[in-house]
């Protein structure tokens, strides 16, 4: 038995209004019964009503109230929506009267959301998007999780989908049809290479996009220098200024700090590192800068404070901090003059900052692909470049067949049927 | 006057042939009822055997033991190895057969097999135990027949109704009754029955042909055989000829679909896509400027020819306006005029994996009966019915075939899940496993089974045995390891990479395969099998990588089918189903979520859902 589930839907109180969402099959039980309705009101019409606690007869909230018969709901299953007033007790008394009731529990994180899932009314890749959507904190990410729960992805996949099973078609009519002359093989398997190759060519650019993990946890940003060159007050100065900490998380290591901020939209982590010098004795601070030149190693931007020669990654950026405290020498090439005291080039440093994250995760990039996406479109991209390769029609379409699995395992089955329904759909076929 | 059998098997054409054979070789008492038993294992229409899919069927039911490919072999007067440019997974063989030997040899090999009695008479109606249980039949001259199971193979017989311009005849072939009584006894038996179409072309007299007009087909050089345990061609091979239509046929096509049957709105069942009509073809592609037809002899003591890819149920006069209007047909005549037969079918989504019909326990259904059209795909659904019929009545383990096994898997669950919207012909991009399922290799994959279930008879067990002996002598010799310098010496120019590789890994490469000297030198006892082995094994090395993967494809999925899913499962109760998939899983009844997954339509969202419906229930 599928239990009721309720929690608040809308954003921390307080806020203007509060929205409590039931779900299940006793929503409408628990509606009628704590507003005290003879019978269920129209669906999918806004009514007023008194949210009484059945218990002690208390008046809790005037509220707007929506109903929605499943499976024509978000989740699926019968729902209301109590758009209640957003003060901190409103809330907490009316979600503490429906806990008290124990006609429903409260809901776990997302539970929402898998229901809709199961339910059938979103695909796996909207139910990804529509997660990243409730979790987004940035513009970036807002817009890319926004895109994925639309389903711009799934009917990109579809489009995809269509273009193997026309390929597909082809291959089969070849294969199985042109000993009874209906189909020309001259040409054909020409056409279909083409065909495959336009198809790859897209797959390959889908899986240069950015992950949705690095929208979500950040472009990785390292600051990176010789001891006291100023790394940690320059990460002050960034999480202070012109940014918002959007939470604390402890570094990992004792050795690295790391601190996620928003800037222009856009998730960085920024990572403190220990400092970088030539000739360390103990060792744990060996090990320290091992991690540092890791974390170098693996950064989508590096600032370098150290001297411009020493620097680490040709891609860094070079820059002379302290330049209150001394200017730098003549022939040292740096990238920017930059005091985290008195606030000199900080302007400069995070318009720069972000035009570098915005080249990488590509804002005007539609959506962001999940990490299961990434592995099926390389599924699919390698079983594309194998079906390029042979000369074998048998193999191009069972390396067909492979990127037609990668694609049904995203959103759902395409069968022979479809296949054929193509096939047939186009050629001549069959004495 | 009641007479006992353990299986009875109800028609006499390809399906209920191979039915009542594999019934009895499992050691029913096994009684085969046709209206004519002088018709018995005759061709309705194209006097051929095999082709694309339809030969890897042919040597499947081989592999059993079964009928039709001896049968072919032995009025085989021309052979074809279709798409033989083309790797072993997708060649078809296939063989036009004399119509009259190829019924001798059914009959032949029929009364050879010891339990099987065949009867004279209608079947009218069935005799049930119950409502729910089948126990015999009637026929229609007051005879009762009683059986534990019973197979229903009637063909186009069952309600048949044939067309011809605006003539209508009832019947089941051109000169032969209908099945009405059988017709009207299951459909008050409240089976999901529905109608089809099928069609044939007109036969010539060859003698009219202009066959020096005409560019010749000769048959296949080889000794290829249908059967893996056939003793050679022994009949006499004939030319076919190719003749094609072109506009000025078109034309008069064109001028005679006012008077066709499947115009009109006279037919209402569907006819196959992949077996048109040449009017459906002008129909549908009036773009094409002319197809090929080919000439076929219908065998060695008759003038009979078979034009093939011109079935149709025009108006005679148009029809023979058509025919003469080709090359090499300025003056042929027409012998008998093709025709239009609608008949009877089940919904085969009503049958489970053993072709027993689901909600009637102890009757089962092969053949066009269940929807399909063509020799080969009704013998090998012949054979399950017939051996689960056996099983029924005897007690013995029935013979489940599935997806990754065989074509006849392939098919069987594409008909009791997917159902038919038109009569359904195997091709070859049906099977998702088609590197694996090779019609050279059938015996490897089936024989086994055939032999565990007492399918397959004592002479070709014995030569099975021999045959897996020198496989694994020569796969002894090929699981050897050779580095790329050994192979160098020999002056082949693999790459020299260093690495040591088995026999059987260097199969793969090109360079290797060019130079059987020197692969048989290496494996001697390669040399020594026959050549369907051989290609078999060079077959299975060419692509191992292919059949690793999908080894691994078809582990995974037998996982899903651990899931079982309750014949009583509510799908209506199942949040978040559309009506149309709803519809469709309650019609087809999957046995396990995998079979679920693949009913057309159902998303991997649906299938969660499902999932957890069925956890849910378990809980409660």
């Amino acid at each position: 038995m599928i239990d009721t589930i309720f929690s608040l839907s809308s954003g921390r109180p307080p806020a203007g209004i509060a929205i409590i969402r039931i779900s299940g099959p006793q929503a409408f039980e628990i509606h009628t019964r704590f507003c005290r309705l003879n019978a269920l009101p129209a669906v999918r019409r806004a009514k007023l009503v008194s949210v009484v606690d059945p218990a002690s007869g208390h008046l809790l909230d005037r509220a707007l109230a929506l109903i929605f018969a499943g499976p024509h709901s978000v989740t699926g299953e019968d729902m209301v929506e109590w758009h209640c007033h957003g003060g901190h007790a409103v809330v907490q008394a009316v979600l503490h009267a429906l806990r008290n009731d124990g006609v429903a529990r409260d809901a776990e994180a997302g539970e929402f959301t898998r229901r809709a899932f199961e339910n059938g009314r979103i695909d796996l890749n909207e139910a990804e998007g529509l997660a990243d959507l409730l979790a987004a904190e940035t513009e970036t990410q807002r817009r890319a999780a926004l895109a994925m729960a639309d389903g711009h992805f799934s009917r990109r996949i579809g489009g995809w989908r269509s273009a193997l099973l026309e390929l597909s078609a082809q291959v089969e009519a070849v294969l199985d049809f042109s000993d009874e002359d209906d189909v020309a093989e001259e040409g054909a398997l020409g056409t279909i290479a083409s065909g495959i190759e336009a198809l790859a060519q897209e797959a390959r650019a889908h899986l240069a996009l950015p992950s949705a993990e690095r929208l979500r946890d950040g472009i990785r940003t390292v600051i990176a220098g010789p001891p006291n060159a100023g790394k940690s007050t320059l990460l002050n100065a960034l999480v202070g200024r012109e940014a918002a900490i959007v939470s604390d998380i402890a570094g990992t290591t004792r050795d690295r700090i790391e601190v996620p901020v928003s800037m222009g939209g856009i998730s960085f982590l920024l990572t403190d590192t220990a400092g970088l010098r030539d000739g360390g004795t103990d060792s744990i601070e060996a090990i320290g800068m091992d991690r540092a030149r890791s974390a170098v190693e693996q950064a989508d931007i590096v600032l370098w404070l150290g001297l411009p020669r020493e620097c680490p990654r040709i891609d860094a950026v070079r820059i002379a901090a302290q330049c209150d405290r001394q200017r730098p020498g003549r022939g040292e090439d740096y990238d920017l003059l930059l005091s985290a005291v008195t606030g000199e080039g900080m302007a400069e440093l995070i318009d720069r900052l972000v035009a570098m994250a915005e080249d990488i995760v590509q804002p005007e990039a539609e959506y962001a692909l999940h990490q299961r996406q990434r592995d099926a479109v390389g599924v699919l991209c390698e079983a594309l470049d194998a079906a390029l390769t042979t000369a074998d029609g048998l193999l191009v379409a069972e390396n067909l067949r492979i990127a037609r699995g990668a694609m049904d395992r995203l959103t759902g089955r395409a069968g022979v049927e479809d296949m054929l329904d193509s096939l047939f759909g186009r050629f001549c076929i069959g004495k | 006057m009641r007479t006992g059998y353990d299986v009875i098997v109800v028609g006499g054409g390809h399906a209920g042939c191979e039915a009542a054979a594999a019934a009895a070789r499992r050691g029913a008492r096994t009684a085969l009822v046709s209206f004519d038993p002088a018709m018995i294992g005759a061709m309705s229409c194209n006097p051929a055997i095999g082709g694309l899919g339809k030969g890897h069927l042919v040597r499947e039911v081989d592999a059993f033991d079964g009928i039709i490919a001896r049968a072919a072999d032995a009025a085989a007067i021309h052979h074809r190895m279709l798409n033989a440019s083309k790797g072993a997974a997708v060649q078809g063989p296939r063989v036009q057969a004399d119509r009259k030997l190829f019924a001798t040899a059914v009959q032949r090999i029929l009364a050879a097999q010891q339990g099987i009695e065949i009867i004279a008479g209608e079947v009218s109606d069935l005799i049930m135990m119950d409502t729910a249980d089948v126990a015999g039949v009637r026929l229609s001259d007051g005879r009762e027949l009683c059986a534990s199971a019973v197979v229903l193979a009637t063909g186009t017989f069952l309600g048949g109704r044939m067309f011809r311009g605006e003539e209508i005849f009832e019947g089941g072939r051109i000169g032969e009754q209908g099945a009405h009584a059988l017709a009207r006894r299951l459909r008050g038996l409240d089976l999901p029955i529905g109608r089809l179409k099928t069609g044939t072309p007109p036969r010539l007299d060859g003698r009219s042909i202009d066959w020096a007009a005409l560019e010749l087909q000769p048959s296949d050089a080889g000794a290829w055989t249908m059967s893996a345990v056939g003793s050679g061609r022994s009949v006499p091979q004939v030319f076919c000829g190719i003749t094609r239509t072109h506009r000025g046929t078109h034309d008069i096509i064109r001028s005679g679909l006012d008077r066709s049957p499947l115009f009109s709105g006279a037919i209402e069942g569907r006819g196959p896509r992949y077996c048109p009509s040449i009017e459906d073809k002008i129909f549908r592609f009036g773009d094409r400027d002319g197809h090929q037809i080919f000439l076929e002899p219908e065998g060695l003591s008759t003038h009979l020819v078979y034009p093939n890819g011109i079935s149709t149920s025009l108006p005679v006069d148009v029809q023979l306006a058509m025919l003469r209007s080709m090359a090499g047909l300025e003056r042929v005549e027409m012998v008998v005029p093709g025709y239009a037969v609608e008949y009877d079918y089940i919904d085969p989504r009503a049958l489970d994996a053993t072709l027993g019909v689901r909600a009637v326990s102890g009757l089962y259904c092969a053949g066009q009966i269940n929807g399909t059209t063509g020799y080969e795909e009704a013998a090998a659904q012949g054979l399950v019915a017939g051996a689960n019929a056996a099983a029924q009545a005897l007690g013995m383990a029935p013979l489940l075939l599935d997806r990754a096994s065989s074509y006849i898997g392939v098919m069987i669950d594409d008909l009791t899940l997917q159902g038919v919207t038109e009569p359904y012909r195997m091709l070859t991009a049906r099977a998702e496993y088609r590197l694996h399922l090779r019609a050279d290799n059938a015996s490897t994959r089936l024989t086994p089974l055939g032999i565990e279930l007492g399918l397959v008879g004592a002479a070709r067990r014995s030569w099975f045995q021999a045959r897996q002996r020198a496989h694994a002598q020569v796969r002894g010799e090929l699981d050897r390891s050779y580095s790329a310098s050994s192979l160098a010496q020999r002056e082949i120019a693999v790459r020299q990479d260093g690495a040591r590789r088995t026999l059987f890994d260097w199969l793969r490469f090109p360079e290797l395969v060019a130079r059987p000297d020197v692969i048989h030198e290496l494996a001697p006892s390669l040399a020594e099998i026959d050549g369907d082995l051989q290609a078999e094994i060079l077959e299975d090395a060419h692509y191992a990588p292919y059949l690793e993967r999908q080894a691994a494809e078809i582990a995974e999925v037998r996982r899903n089918e651990a899931v079982r899913i309750p014949p009583t499962f509510d799908y209506a109760e199942v949040g978040g189903l559309s009506n149309e998939m709803c519809e469709k899983l309650s019609v087809a009844q999957p046995e396990t979520l995998a079979a679920a997954g693949r009913v057309r339509g159902v998303t991997p969202a649906a299938l969660a859902a499902i999932l957890v419906a069925l956890r849910a229930r378990k809980a409660a």
